[in-house]
């Protein structure tokens, strides 16, 4: 067990770079999911703090010993591989005890070792057979199984889910979840998973073409998503992302049409163009007089437990989620509104979320807005 | 291949059933011709029934040689064996070893090395043979195994097949030795040895037999008659003119007995053989 920390960390293939300086202490225990698009630069951080990729700038240190020269057996680190990497030639119990006999640990511990792991994996009933005559969610149980006898300082995974069918996906996040908090060994994970992520991480990092994005608990990104990206990428189906601007007396869509957008008080001063986001979830039919806007909805989708109804405002797409029922059908008009808090505004030009300038809260001009929107 | 036509059937059998005896027929007369006296080869028409003397036959042969030279069969099947088994493991040996520097080491000239290798392609013993000749003779090897051997074994076909078997090994499973701690010759050892087992099997098959049926180069540099391979040895037993009658019996006796270490060869490792050459998945 240790604390990780990545310092201003950088790569570089020639003359391109794709991680442009990710910094992050991660707390002794503490399970962090990095997640992003693919190609955002991910795995090749994972695979940096695993020593797989050499650092072109930065610093990692692992439990405050800097590992940037040592190599990936000297790291006390254990990483499960998406392919899981197994030894196809080897025994499931060979595959566990190759590190440890690598270390030259004496046979008998070797042994007491990987029965006990195999025992809590549930894995004694395989430990003869070959890597190609177990099931895929097996094998991902094996690849856990060879990190954890190793007892590292830190668990790296990467992306050890994505091979899974979705049922055994769900399952197997499931005794992650479990495995982490009988280990408490300090972890990260590599996903691109948006539900991996939030439900796994005690903090998750989200990263975009090398950037980091946001750092913070699953909620806080959630709920407080500090840019344009990460606003679209955590939570299903997307934030909807409504491009608007400040005109005299109160807010309107930008596109055609000049649709009204009657903001509440939302705790802070919109710039002049800016976006507003809001959660298909958080967005609930009303009278169209206190409505946020007006929707013209074009297709519902009904999935049972919720329905969806998919429209346009000032032709920008707009979703809104509705638990139970099915409020509205194609072709109708659809007024909406949300509570304040559920409202985020975000700089047209930067993505990033607009804060409250000072402790004072700046109130908008909710009564202009509501006069302005009245045809 | 699905069609289902008698005709088809009947034809199909025809070809197959013709291309054995074209193939098994020498073989068979050969083996006639083996178990007959010297003057019952000779009769017209030849007699195509085995004779009385399979064993007096083979066991002249194998016992004292035959001709002038005279030298006991059982002893060039000695020498064919080393020979084979030398190009066969010396072959797979070196070429593993080439393959694994190439395939997952960066060093300076890398590229050069293996075109170096590659280029080794174009120049079988046969074409260099008066340079390699003249490095044998320095190395004082003339008569001896390994000048015998070496030569043989020095070709890129089998560095090209473990470095083509190297490059389907994922990437991952390297990565995954290393954080395992697994030093590059344990992962060698430990890994890339085993999954190379069955290409390691067929190419053991290929080269057995390219060395058991070497002819121009142990001929060229063995003068020593106790060092003579098989297929060297079973020309020598054919009298060119002069007096001496050539025992045909003898010789064809030689000839089976030549032809069975290579057929044992194919016929018990044919599924690894097989294996070795489509399996390339692992």
């Amino acid at each position: 067990m240790a604390k990780l920390s990545l310092v201003d960390l950088r790569k570089s293939y020639g003359d391109t770079e794709v991680l442009h300086g990710v910094s992050m202490e991660i707390d002794d225990g503490e399970f962090v999911v990095i997640v992003g698009p693919s190609g955002c630069g991910k795995s090749t951080l994972l695979r940096m703090v695993a020593g797989l990729e050499a650092i072109s700038a930065g610093e990692i240190s692992i439990g405050g010993r800097v590992v940037n020269r040592l190599e990936p057996a000297q790291r006390d680190i254990a990483m499960v591989f998406q392919n899981y990497a197994l030894y196809p030639h080897m025994s499931v119990r060979q595959n566990m005890s190759y590190g440890l006999k690598i270390r030259g640990m004496k046979a008998d511990l070797v042994r007491q070792r990987v029965d006990a792991v195999a025992d809590s994996l549930g894995l004694t009933p395989l430990l003869e057979r070959k890597p190609r005559q177990l099931s895929g969610g097996q094998r991902q149980r094996v690849a856990m199984g060879r990190a954890i006898v190793r007892e590292p300082s830190v668990f790296l995974f990467d992306e050890p889910l994505s091979n899974l069918d979705a049922k055994l996906r769900v399952q197997m996040r499931l005794e992650l979840e479990l495995l982490h908090r009988r280990l408490r060994t300090t972890s990260l994970y590599v996903t691109h998973d948006q539900v991996e992520a939030i439900t796994l991480a005690d903090r998750m990092m989200v990263l975009n073409a090398g950037v980091v994005e946001q750092i913070g608990t699953p909620d806080e990104v959630y709920r407080h998503p500090a840019t344009l990206f990460v606003a679209g990428f955590i939570g299903s189906p997307a934030m909807n992302q409504i491009p608007a601007r400040t005109v005299p007396g109160g807010f309107q869509v930008d596109g055609p049409g000049a649709v009204p957008l009657r903001l509440p008080g939302i705790g802070v001063a919109p710039p002049e163009r800016f976006v507003l986001g809001v959660r298909p979830e958080h967005l609930r039919p009303c009278p169209e007089a206190a409505a946020l806007f007006v929707l013209d909805v074009q297709v519902v989708e009904n999935l049972g437990a919720d329905a969806f109804a998919y429209g346009e405002v000032g032709g920008h797409p707009v979703v809104v989620r509705f638990p139970g029922g099915r409020p509205a059908a194609a072709g109708d008009r659809l007024a909406v509104a949300a509570d304040p808090e559920h409202l985020h505004c975000f700089h047209a030009d930067t993505g990033r979320r607009v804060e409250p300038q000072s402790s004072t809260t700046l109130r908008t001009n909710g009564e202009v807005a509501s006069a302005s929107s009245a045809p | 291949m699905v069609e289902k036509n008698r005709m088809l059937d009947v034809v199909t059998w025809a070809v197959l059933i013709a291309g054995i005896l074209l193939v098994g027929f020498p073989v068979y007369v050969t083996f006639v011709a083996s178990t007959l006296t010297a003057q019952e080869v000779l009769q017209v028409p030849m007699r195509l029934l085995p004779g009385a003397h399979l064993w007096a036959n083979y066991g002249t042969v194998l016992g004292h040689g035959v001709g002038e030279s005279a030298v006991p069969v059982g002893r060039m099947l000695f020498n064919s064996m080393v020979l084979a088994l030398g190009v066969a493991f010396g072959k797979i040996a070196t070429s593993i070893i080439s393959a694994f520097a190439i395939v997952y080491f960066r060093f300076p000239f890398r590229k050069t090395a293996f075109w170096m290798i590659f280029i080794t392609l174009m120049l079988p013993v046969e074409v260099r043979i008066m340079p390699t000749y003249k490095v044998i003779a320095d190395l004082g090897l003339i008569n001896t195994r390994s000048g015998m051997i070496l030569p043989i074994i020095a070709s890129a076909t089998a560095t090209f097949l473990f470095r083509q078997v190297f490059l389907t090994v994922p990437d991952e499973l390297t990565e995954a030795a290393r954080v395992d701690g697994a030093s590059p010759m344990q992962f060698f050892r430990d890994t890339l040895l085993p999954l190379s087992a069955t290409p390691m099997a067929a190419l053991f098959v290929i080269q057995f037999i390219y060395g058991w049926n070497q002819y121009l180069w142990p001929l060229l540099i063995t003068t020593d008659r106790t060092l003579t391979p098989i297929v060297v040895g079973v020309t020598q037993m054919i009298s060119r003119g002069g007096d001496a009658a050539t025992d045909w019996n003898l010789v064809m006796a030689t000839v089976m007995l030549a032809m069975i270490p290579p057929a044992l060869i194919v016929i018990l490792m044919q599924r690894w053989f097989v294996k070795g050459l489509i399996d390339t998945e692992k």
